[in-house]
């Protein structure tokens, strides 16, 4: 592979900026259409099944919603009625809408601007979901157990009741091979092929005309694209711009007649796909999969026969990047407070190996880190799988990348995730053929099912406050499930652990519980015709992903706090019953005043500074930590999924870190916590060290974390680390970070992603010390913690950062 | 066993720093050791200075509670309106203060260690080593007052082909480094000024032994890091920096040079030990100056890096 970063010219550099510039400036607002027209084909359909309804819906968004080209856009498809709108999926949810319709435009942050009439318009239609949304079904069918121990906060399944799924990578290697009609034709094969004297037939039926006639609707879309592409060119004076719109015309034409022949053909039959599934359902986190793989026969052809440069890669994967970050989804603001930004975690993979065991890198796996280090932008959320096979050029490729600052790509190590999917069923192939879907989760692009993760969220520091509490939870008054005793009680480090176990258990019984129940809501009132159609095997077998079509279905759920847990049980072991600094009932009362008065701040000290912390490659807490995962990690495998029996491999949970900003509302409902947490404060990230607490450095935090049973969390072990930009100023520098990364990985980690510290942050812990305790800053042949230096070293340190970074 | 390999070999140490990236090839450990011969004004590690254990106090994490004061057998704190203030005329460093601080506002600097025990920290690091090529530096003060210590440590180290360096001033019998040779890849070799008196002004001791040392280090053919500081004020000028060219060419031509530009992140270290701080007035030198002094050694045929 010789390859070399193609210097963008002029008129490319010109085009980026311009349509970047574009979707940044635009305002937020919300779109009624989609809304207006799912509504009016649901009231025209109410005596059909389900899936049909659903299908003929999504045909009339795609045949009337409006449609546009970007005035210097190389691609085509919009998600709304203009740039940067959000449409409504009432079928989800209307309760929120409702209550918050006349806040959106006052919110703080994410704002969206609701025009008078569409106000209007969109409280009349929430009007008719009323009684109909899956949130009203879930409320209904859930048990009350379960209602309560969300109320608690042990266990969140909000986001899984009101949106869609997501959380999967459709068959784009299939859908480029046989092109939207050949899914039209193998779904009516496969109908005019049943027998409708057995089985299910009638069932399967339905579903395989609902996918012909949501795909009808796709071909509908991409003619509509064609045909104002074609009126758009006739009219337009420029001459460069009137070759772009033919171009455009015409390949949307190719893809109307068949599958894509060129590179630019298949970049847009992929945007057209991504984004059709992303106004058939609000789902986050529906994923690329490995685009240079699938893409690469394109390029090669292309490059070949000399039709295009690399230079018209690059510019073509910005405007596809560009569009990504397009995807708008409004949520409600319990949920968007925390999610600055409305990330929509569309996951790009990259690198790693083939579906053979070879080096997967190639030219494209290049380009289109180039590409994203152009545009910048959020969106994609860029995965690099590494595998020792990779060359070297690929790594230092992502380390330069890093050192832009944007926190990607997330590197991701082969060695483990291959063994792991090994362990939990997935053939060779399939596992060598992992994609990252949403942040750090792999499955098996094209043959796994909906919502691969994302399922419900458990707290393991409320877990142990409920087992330290006998059961009750301190800031709800409500007890479930009776424990056997409190903390002043327990006469011994393994009572405590057996309480922790015993609620686990409990409430593990319950989230699984929970989840069954939403699942069956989701699979009877949001069945996904166009997704059925690119996931295998839903066609063959006549079924949606969520009644079992997909050959893999096996789910992840975030685990928030997992190192809090541990922290907090490594301190009641060493500071109760190894030295006995103090007693359990004194503890226990510190934790119930949140470490009120000058004695509740001396054990909160003593909490945080004479227990050890994960983070600081300490045996004694690492152990502790990595054995309170497998507390759960042992009552979750009991279980199976809501598939199972039906036809996917697998049908399981696994373990996942995966909690997104999410640790920091769990924080809220937890009470302070023996690792000297105070109330309500947020808990660790990922399986990240608690905020502050890791002083050692990268390596001693590397071995920490490979201590966690990495081979078992098979949905994903997330770390964040921070790095100052002066380690990465030289050659010598990024290198040593490619030694880092590599280490970790040969030691078994899962993941791990930089971000880089700014002259911002730097700026930002000198007012908030606070927040930045664990803020390490490196200068030659010294280190030192940021927020324990004095102001004028501080403005040294940030001076000669910025030095660096120039 | 010989009967040196028996006798009980304590080492000093003020920290160990996992990740150092900046002293020696690869992914490193640096151990500090305490003690030092020299007394330069722009010292750092002024914490490294004194061979004795020294307790410093952080008066942000002070809860004022007195617990250290109650424990303390020897008067040696008290409370007063700026926190703790320490007699350190009375303390003796048994560190009893600091294992009754909840809040470790109270941090004794200078372990004692066996080198057993500071090779088992060296070994946590070990795959990142093996990974980058890196290893041990041991630094400090001057890790050649402990001389017996670095040895025993270093064949450790040696023994489990995890690469070895020393950051030294220079300041050090011949027959020190002498022993040192068998056990240590590389030298980290700190070259200030080559002014006799000037050297004697700033650091409280003449560079004859030291400029013969590097002679000799040099003649061994081990390889050598060459570091220069460059203080503004002090050793930052122009004739200097020829004189320490020409005389590093003579002995090693060609080797790598590091040009560690003056920084104030000591001083708050000198605050928390009581001591004062001279080069207040300094200021760092500028990114240009750097840059032309980089040109400089370069030209000379050496391969130089700012910030090592």
């Amino acid at each position: 592979m010789d390859y070399k970063k193609p210097a963008l010219g002029a008129s490319a550099g010109r085009r980026v900026k311009t349509l970047k510039g574009e979707s940044l400036g635009a305002v937020q607002e919300v779109c009624i259409e989609r809304a207006r027209l799912l509504t009016e084909s649901y009231k025209a359909t109410e005596s059909e099944p389900m899936i049909l309804r659903r299908a003929k819906a999504l045909y009339r968004v795609l045949e009337k919603m409006s449609i546009f080209v970007r005035k210097e856009g190389l691609l085509v498809g919009n998600q709304a009625g203009r740039l940067r709108a959000a449409p409504i999926y009432p079928e989800y949810t209307i309760g929120w809408i409702v209550e918050e319709i006349d806040e959106l435009e006052k919110r703080p942050g994410d704002r969206f601007v609701v025009a008078p009439e569409v106000k209007e318009e969109l409280l009349d239609i929430c009007g008719w979901w009323k009684q109909r949304t899956v949130h009203e079904r879930c409320l209904k069918t859930l048990p009350d157990e379960v209602k309560r121990a969300y109320d608690i906060g042990v266990l969140s399944a909000r986001g899984n009741m009101t949106s869609g799924d997501g959380h999967i990578i459709l068959d784009f290697p299939k859908v480029l091979q046989v092109g939207v009609g050949g899914i039209i034709d193998e779904a009516r094969n496969a109908s005019d092929a049943l027998d409708m004297t057995v089985g299910d037939s009638v069932h399967k039926k339905e579903v395989l005309e609902s996918v012909v006639t949501a795909y009808g609707g796709v071909l509908f879309f991409i003619k509509r694209y064609m045909e104002l592409a074609g009126r758009l060119c006739e009219t337009e004076n420029e001459e460069r711009r009137e070759g772009e719109l033919g171009m455009i015309r015409d390949t949307c034409r190719a893809l109307l007649d068949g599958p894509p022949r060129s590179f630019r053909e298949a970049v847009q039959l992929v945007w057209f796909m991504h984004l059709i599934s992303q106004i058939e359902s609000n789902g986050h986190s529906m994923s690329l999969g490995r685009f240079d793989q699938y893409m690469y026969r394109f390029y090669k052809r292309d490059r070949e026969k000399g039709v295009l440069t690399d230079e018209d890669v690059v510019e073509l994967l910005a405007c596809l990047w560009i569009e990504l970050f397009g995807v708008i989804k409004i949520r409600p603001w319990s949920h968007t407070r925390f999610s600055g930004g409305g990330p929509t975690y569309q996951n790009l993979t990259l690198g790693g190996v083939t579906q053979e065991g070879e080096d997967a890198v190639n030219e494209l796996t290049l380009l289109c880190l180039d590409s994203v280090s152009l545009t910048g932008l959020p969106q994609p959320n860029v995965s690099a799988r590494v595998s020792p096979k990779n060359p070297r050029a690929y790594v230092q490729k992502c380390v330069e990348t890093i050192k832009l600052g944007f926190g990607m790509p997330a590197m991701h190590n082969d060695e483990l995730m291959i063994p792991s999917l090994l362990n939990r069923g997935v053939s060779l192939e399939d596992a060598n053929n992992y994609a990252i879907v949403g942040c750090i989760e792999p499955i098996i692009p094209g043959k796994h099912g909906y919502r691969a993760a994302g399922m419900s969220f458990t707290n393991f520091p409320k877990v142990l406050e409920l087992a330290l509490n006998d059961g009750k939870d301190p800031r709800t008054g409500i007890r479930l499930h009776r424990g056997t005793g409190d903390l002043s009680t327990f006469e011994s480090f393994d009572e405590v652990m057996s309480a922790f176990k015993d609620q686990m258990a409990y409430y593990v019984n319950l989230r699984i519980r929970g989840e069954h129940v939403i699942d069956r809501a989701i699979e009877c009132l949001v069945p996904d015709p166009f997704c059925t159609g690119l996931v295998f095997d839903c066609i063959g077998r006549g079924k949606t992903p969520k009644e079992g079509g997909a050959l893999y279905d096996m789910v992840t759920g975030p685990e928030t706090g997992v190192t809090n847990a541990g922290n907090a049980l490594a301190a009641i072991k060493k500071l109760v019953f190894d030295e006995r600094l103090i007693t359990g009932g004194k503890l226990l009362k510190a934790l119930e005043t949140d470490f009120e008065g000058a004695d509740g701040e001396q054990v909160r000290q003593m909490c945080l500074n004479r227990a050890p912390k994960f983070g600081n490659d300490d045996e004694y807490v690492d152990g502790i930590t990595s054995e309170t995962y497998m507390v759960f990690i042992r009552e979750l495998e009991k279980y199976k999924n809501a598939r199972y029996g039906r036809g996917p491999l697998g049908c399981i949970s696994y373990p996942c870190t995966a909690t997104i900003s999410g640790n920091v509302p769990s924080g809220f409902v937890v009470g302070a916590t023996p690792d000297g947490r105070k109330s309500g404060e947020p808990l660790a990230e990922g399986c990240s060290p608690y905020r502050g607490t890791d002083l050692l450095g990268p390596t001693a935090v590397i071995k920490s974390v490979s201590r966690m049973p990495n081979i078992l969390i098979t949905g994903g072990n997330l770390l964040n680390q921070k790095i100052s930009p002066s380690a990465l100023a030289s050659e010598e520098g990024m290198g040593k970070l490619e030694d880092l990364i590599r280490t970790f990985f040969d030691l078994k980690g899962w993941h791990v992603q930089f971000n880089i510290v700014s002259t911002e942050t730097l700026k930002e812990a000198q007012k908030k010390p606070e927040l930045y305790k664990d803020l390490v800053v490196r200068v030659a042949g010294y280190s030192a913690l940021f927020t324990m230096l004095e102001p004028a070293t501080q403005d040294d340190i940030i001076a000669r950062t910025v030095h660096t970074l120039s | 066993m010989k009967a040196t390999d028996t006798k009980a070999v304590i080492g000093r140490v003020f920290e160990i720093e996992r990740y150092a990236i900046n002293d020696g090839p690869g992914i490193r450990t640096l151990i500090f050791l305490k003690g030092c011969g020299l007394a330069c004004v722009w010292c750092s590690n002024p914490e490294s200075q004194s061979s004795h254990p020294q307790l410093v106090h952080y008066v942000k994490k002070c809860l004022r509670c007195e617990a250290c004061v109650s424990i303390c057998e020897r008067d040696a704190l008290s409370l007063e309106s700026g926190g703790i203030v320490i007699r350190r005329d009375r303390c003796d460093g048994c560190g009893a203060c600091v294992s009754v601080c909840n809040t470790g506002a109270l941090v004794l600097l200078g372990k004692s260690m066996t080198p057993e025990e500071a090779f088992s920290e060296v070994l946590k690091d070990e795959p990142f080593y093996r990974r980058s090529g890196g290893g041990v530096t041991f630094s400090g003060g001057e890790p050649l007052m402990q001389g017996e210590f670095v040895l025993r440590v270093a064949k450790l180290c040696k023994k489990h082909y995890i690469h070895t360096a020393i950051e030294t001033c220079g300041f050090a019998s011949w027959e020190t480094f002498e022993r040192l040779l068998p056990a240590i890849d590389l030298f980290l070799y700190d070259l200030k000024e080559m002014d006799p008196e000037r050297h004697n002004e700033y650091t409280g001791v003449d560079n004859d032994l030291i400029l013969e040392n590097f002679e000799r280090l040099a003649g061994t053919g081990k390889e050598i890091i060459v570091r220069v500081p460059v203080i503004p004020g002090h050793n930052d000028r122009d004739e200097n920096f020829e004189m320490i060219i020409d005389f590093i060419r003579r002995h090693v031509p060609g080797c790598r040079v590091d040009l560690l530009p003056y920084h104030r992140l000591g001083k708050p270290k000198y605050d928390r030990l009581g001591m004062p701080y001279i080069p207040d007035s300094t200021d760092p030198p500028s990114p240009s100056r750097m840059e032309s002094l980089k040109k400089e050694f370069a030209q000379a045929g050496f391969q130089v890096s700012i910030g090592g």
